[in-house]
């Protein structure tokens, strides 16, 4: 079992909602389970996420696997005061890696003011994956259909190497 | 022309006198550490004839510049003996700025002791009234009735000492004036209350009725910067109307620190507390939704503020029992003394608030106390006992109200989570290591504000801890060099939240800048104007006595694994040394 503890909005997931109280929802895991599948699990929108997202009191990614009797939280959208931008701030020898992102077809608006197509520079911590690039910028899953790396496509748990030129668009149709 | 007005204690005149020209273009910190550098001996007795205290609005203060309603007061503090700033919320500095005065200097010590003074500022010019009748009552009492006798109505702000300012404690804040004339908002740390009390001074009324509006280089420009930056502030989901902080309040972090492991309870045993949602912002709206029937969004501390994170506490009863409760005060009277219920939290603050104490350093106190036996951890009828005592200066009173340090010598407690005589605050150093660093490296003790690194370690994807190097110390330099910098212009540090993740945001403060001084400063201008001042107050600081040997963290936190992580303080001296490059 994981413990999930729920912040602010998303306590209306968990049986007990008092905010002065702690509202914990028990999941059980298995060894594939990740962040991202328990929160979908429990039925929290990802896009309802803030940053900050602990596992056993690590700042974490979704990516980041689970196991039994771990204890996450989940703070949402209105309470990540802990700076999610610190992975961007760093240069280096660290262990992070630079994407080169272009979002096409109306998916431009979630990186502020960027023309369809333009290179919008984000940095992720090493090991992260294609879906952490949309956690980043509050994009919905479903708003995405198509992720290419390098040219090729890929699903969104593709991990994201230094470097990498991803382009994301949304479900389109043509005739 | 701007102005510095100098205040005389122990000739009892105050005279304006032209900015000299290497002041044109500083505010803030930037002021106040520099005329304290130049004007005062660094190994003076704070509390003696040598010390000064300068108070300075920003640079942007008094203009129409969004959330920019701060001022900074400096001196050499008697709490750490290093240079102080510190830093209040309220419509105080505005009024400053708009009668034109770039700083008020208090200089000199009076002969007799144990009276005190007012002092007026008008248009018209600056007057002393004596203090006689303030003395002896609580600052709620005081503010109101000084507000009365000496300030028009809707134009005046007050800053004010309490009774533990006139008794040179320590552990002596500053009050100011919020918008509803309360002396609820805090130049809290570093005992500059003392400093003010050791001269006599117990409150200074501004009255900016008749003041014109505050001219500007270049309108056009400062105009462009205040849109972008007020575009950040209500964008971002932090700063932004009903986002965190108008909704939780700074209180909304309890949670967020707890979760981290980093919540230091019962003095710095434990980096979780059992009963942190009791007394964290969420806890705070639900309670006050519960109380008045109705959700209770934040104030603005100051005009022109767009964040509005001040909350107020009522009792059952639907009256204010106090405002305002912020993290640090929630943290520091709460779970650092193990007492979990909020209404024994608001008394204790407004208690602080009452008698002119830093909730941090007398929530540091408490807890070393209670360590020591003189209280049970958790007991929070006791506590409010001993605050009353401060407040009267009974012997123990007098010991909590100078702070964890003296607390800890007295009561033979080797456990005190201090650095360069100040208590840490809110934020475990084992925990998140980022700070500890800066505890350790800042010029004025443990201090969170001096730059905020709040985020834990990047313990990354893997989950392997990352192997500390130099890039944190490259971090904990240039995070004390940009606060330094926002310290500077006036603005509150929480719009950090809103312009570090929308660069158009920072740019916009730059603009301001330049909009009313005239300058041409970029970013970069930021980075070199913030490190001129950390290298300055080193300076003084070493001047003072202080070496490398002060940059670091207690020995007990090199030994003692703070529980959940069960970390350990373990950066090495050389990697803290390396902040300020050596």
């Amino acid at each position: 079992m994981v413990e999930v503890h729920l912040y602010g909005s998303l306590r209306r997931f968990a049986s007990d909602q008092d905010p002065r109280r702690e509202s914990i929802v028990r999941m059980p895991v298995s060894d594939t389970d990740t962040i991202a599948s328990v929160v979908g699990r429990i039925g929290v929108p990802q896009q309802e996420l803030s940053a900050n997202v602990f596992l056993n009191g690590e700042y974490s990614t979704l990516s980041r696997r689970v196991k039994a009797a771990d204890r996450l939280a989940l703070f949402p959208q209105d309470m990540g005061l802990l700076y999610s931008w610190h992975f961007d701030r760093v240069a280096g020898p660290h262990p992070t890696c630079t994407i080169e992102l272009r979002l096409y077809a109306g998916l431009e608006h979630y990186a502020q003011e960027t023309e369809s197509g333009s290179a919008v520079p984000c940095t992720l911590p090493k090991g992260a994956v294609a879906a952490d690039l949309l956690h980043r910028l509050a994009i919905p899953a479903e708003a995405v259909q198509l992720v290419f790396v390098n040219g090729v496509s890929q699903q969104l748990d593709c991990p994201m190497q230094d470097g990498d030129r991803v382009a994301l668009f949304p479900p389109v149709g043509g005739g | 022309m701007p102005k510095v007005l100098r205040i005389n204690m122990a000739k009892r005149t105050a005279s304006f006198e032209e900015v000299p020209a290497k002041y044109a273009t500083m505010g803030g910190r930037w002021l106040t550490s520099s005329l304290v550098s130049d004007e005062v001996s660094p190994l003076c007795h704070a509390l003696g004839e040598e010390n000064k205290v300068v108070v300075a609005p920003g640079i942007v203060t008094g203009t129409a510049a969004p959330t920019s309603g701060r001022v900074s007061v400096g001196a050499k503090s008697p709490l750490t003996g290093t240079i102080k700033e510190s830093n209040a919320g309220t419509s105080f500095g505005q009024k400053l700025a708009r009668l034109g005065i770039q700083a008020i200097v208090v200089e000199g010590k009076p002969k007799e002791k144990g009276r005190f003074w007012l002092v007026r500022i008008t248009k018209d010019g600056a007057s002393f009234a004596p203090a006689d009748a303030s003395i002896g009552q609580g600052l709620y009492a005081a503010v109101p009735s000084i507000l009365k006798q000496l300030g028009s109505p809707g134009h005046a702000a007050v800053l004010a000492i309490g009774s533990a300012g006139e008794q040179l404690m320590a552990a002596a804040g500053i009050s100011f004036t919020d918008l509803s004339g309360r002396p609820s908002r805090y130049a809290g740390r570093g005992g500059l209350g003392a400093v003010l009390g050791s001269k006599g001074l117990k409150a200074i009324v501004v009255d900016d009725a008749g003041a014109p509006d505050r001219e500007l280089a270049d309108r056009t420009l400062f105009d462009t910067g205040r849109k972008k930056l007020a575009r950040a502030l209500t964008e971002h989901a932090i700063t932004k109307p009903k986002g965190a902080l108008n909704t939780y309040g700074t209180a909304v972090l309890v949670n967020i620190i707890n979760e981290a492991g980093g919540l230091p309870t019962r003095n710095f045993r434990d980096g979780r507390f059992e009963g942190a949602a009791k007394i964290a912002g969420e806890a705070i709206f639900a309670g006050n939704k519960e109380r008045l029937g109705t959700e209770l969004y934040n104030h603005a501390c100051s005009p022109g503020c767009v964040i509005q994170c001040s909350n107020a506490w009522h009792r059952p009863d639907k009256s204010v029992h106090t405002s305002c409760l912020e993290y640090e005060s929630a943290w520091a009277l709460g779970a650092n003394c193990g007492i979990d219920d909020l209404d024994t939290v608001a008394e204790l603050n407004q208690l602080c608030n009452d008698y002119g104490l830093d909730t941090i350093e007398i929530g540091g106190a408490l807890a070393v106390a209670m360590e020591g036996g003189l209280a049970r951890f958790g007991d929070g009828a006791r506590a409010i006992e001993l605050l009353h005592e401060i407040g009267k200066g009974t012997p123990v009173g007098r010991i909590l109200g100078n702070g964890a340090v003296v607390t800890g010598k007295v009561f033979g407690v080797e456990r005190v989570p201090a650095v360069k005589g100040q208590n840490m605050p809110a934020y475990d150093p084992r925990a998140i290591k980022g700070i500890g660093m800066i505890y350790a490296t800042s010029t004025m003790g443990a201090d969170h504000t001096a730059g905020y690194t709040i985020a834990p370690e990047i313990l990354g994807v893997s989950g392997k801890l990352d192997p500390l190097d130099a890039h944190k110390a490259d971090l904990a330099r240039t995070f004390q060099h940009v606060t330094a910098f926002l310290d500077s212009t006036g603005h509150c540090l929480f719009i950090a939240f809103a312009i570090l993740d929308i660069a158009e945001g920072f740019a916009g403060v730059i603009d301001e800048c330049n909009g009313v001084l005239g300058t041409h400063w970029t970013a970069d201008d930021a980075g070199r104007i913030g490190r001129e001042i950390i290298q300055m107050e080193r300076r003084f600081n070493e001047r003072a006595g202080f070496t490398q040997a002060h940059d670091r963290l207690p020995e007990f936190m090199k030994y003692e694994p703070l529980p959940p992580h069960n970390a350990v303080w373990d950066i090495t001296d050389s990697e803290l040394d390396r902040v300020h490059g050596s």
